[in-house]
């Protein structure tokens, strides 16, 4: 019979033992360069993770109780600049530069819990005014900080957490960028907008940063595909360039 | 966070693991294709080494073993096909190129291989994957993307010519 023969024929047929071992020493290399690459990736991704976690942590326990005064700061010495590093806010006193402003009181900064109505007023066309379509606001905080009190806020800072079929959505806007620790830096422009965006596969976190002139906004996706994800990126980086 | 590094490193030793092991499982299948449907010995390595490359990419994307064997049957036949259509390739060349190969073959079924890699392209596959591979023609189909029915016929076809060496039919199963 032909299946017969055919295969006591074909069966005759291996692969010569040098390109056998010339294919599996080329293959070796092509796992190693792979895990190579990944190795750099989980890296990056890993630390990207520990910022977007570092920032949804540290934003949510700085929102716990509104009013708070955070952090103590001597009387006559005067903040330069601010910025959230583990949860709490960080101010670099430089002396001898008297602030009169700081003589008011013993410890700054002083924060206030503000209404939608008031951040809209304040931010008229803040990224978080339009919502990306198919998704919903399940809660939203906005935050002011003062270096006194009855001055105009020094640094504000909203969050929305929003719901849609694709997944779960918070969104991190802020007119000083020193006060929002960002999971990735922004690497390339869509418009007139710097972005940057990562992914931690374990949490399937997917993490972006938004930069404009004023405001740095910071996206952070959970439990959504990739497309999604991209397209609530350029629904912000275009709500910005219109 | 170490530990979630290595898992992640595990996954990897255990990646590169399951790749070799589909190596040396189908290595034999792999150049047995490439050697029926490439027109010489050079052609034959390429597409070999090539396939092999290609499933470092894809390894993770393969369920199980039998999915492995297809995909690396479709993509063995792939990049076979991709080398018919090129005009230096149309040309096949005589098996003494594989001399090394056949050392352990008798003259008969030297012959048998012969007439098989002179059949079509298409021919040659169905003969392959029915006679040597076993699959049934629906399943041969199913992997060419085609018709049970253009199987058949091609089989039918691929035997008719084969006939003229061998004078003998054989059941479609």
């Amino acid at each position: 019979m032909l299946r017969n023969r055919y295969h006591a024929a074909i069966e005759g047929v291996r692969t010569p033992p040098d390109l056998k071992a010339r294919t599996l020493r080329k293959l070796r290399l092509e796992l190693a360069k792979r895990k190579s690459v990944r190795r750099r990736w989980i890296a990056a991704a890993a630390g990207g993770m520990a910022a977007a976690i570092l920032v949804v942590a540290g934003l949510r326990s700085a929102m716990i109780a509104p009013g708070d005064i955070l952090t103590p700061l001597p009387a006559g010495e005067h903040v330069q600049t601010v910025e959230l590093r583990d949860g709490a806010l960080f101010f670099q006193p430089v002396s001898p530069q008297p602030a009169p402003s700081l003589q008011l009181s013993p410890v700054y900064p002083i924060r206030q819990t503000w209404t939608w109505e008031r951040y809209r007023e304040a931010f008229p066309r803040s990224p978080l005014a339009v919502l990306p379509a198919g998704w919903e606001v399940q809660s939203s905080e906005v935050t002011a900080y003062f270096t006194a009190p009855g001055e105009q806020a020094d640094a504000v800072l909203a969050a929305q957490y929003l719901e849609g079929d694709a997944g779960r959505l918070s969104v991190f806007a802020c007119d000083s960028p020193e006060l929002l620790s960002l999971p990735v830096d922004p690497e390339t422009l869509v418009g007139e907008v710097a972005v940057g965006a990562g992914y931690a596969p374990l949490p399937n976190i997917y993490y972006a940063t938004l930069e404009f002139a004023q405001e740095t906004v910071v996206l952070v996706g959970e439990g959504m595909e990739q497309e999604t994800f991209v397209s609530l990126i350029l629904h912000y980086a275009e709500e910005k360039n219109d | 966070m170490i530990a979630l590094l290595a898992v992640l490193e595990q996954q990897e030793a255990d990646f590169s693991a399951d790749v070799e092991t589909l190596f040396e499982h189908f290595s034999d299948m792999v150049y047995r294709i490439a050697f029926v449907k490439t027109k010489s010995a050079a052609d034959t390595d390429d597409v070999f080494q090539e396939v092999f490359l290609r499933l470092v990419r894809h390894a993770h994307k393969l369920r199980n073993q039998e999915h492995a064997k297809a995909w690396l049957i479709r993509c063995t036949l792939n990049r076979c096909n991709s080398l018919h259509t090129s005009a230096w390739n149309r040309k096949t060349v005589a098996l003494e190129e594989y001399r090394e190969v056949l050392s352990g073959l008798d003259t008969q079924h030297i012959e048998l291989l012969e007439a098989v890699r002179q059949l079509s392209p298409e021919h040659q596959t169905v003969i392959h994957l029915f006679y040597y591979e076993g699959y049934s023609g629906m399943e041969i189909a199913r992997m060419l993307g085609t018709n049970e029915n253009t199987v058949k016929s091609r089989l039918r076809r691929a035997r008719q010519q084969l006939r003229a060496v061998w004078g003998e039919e054989d059941e479609l199963a």
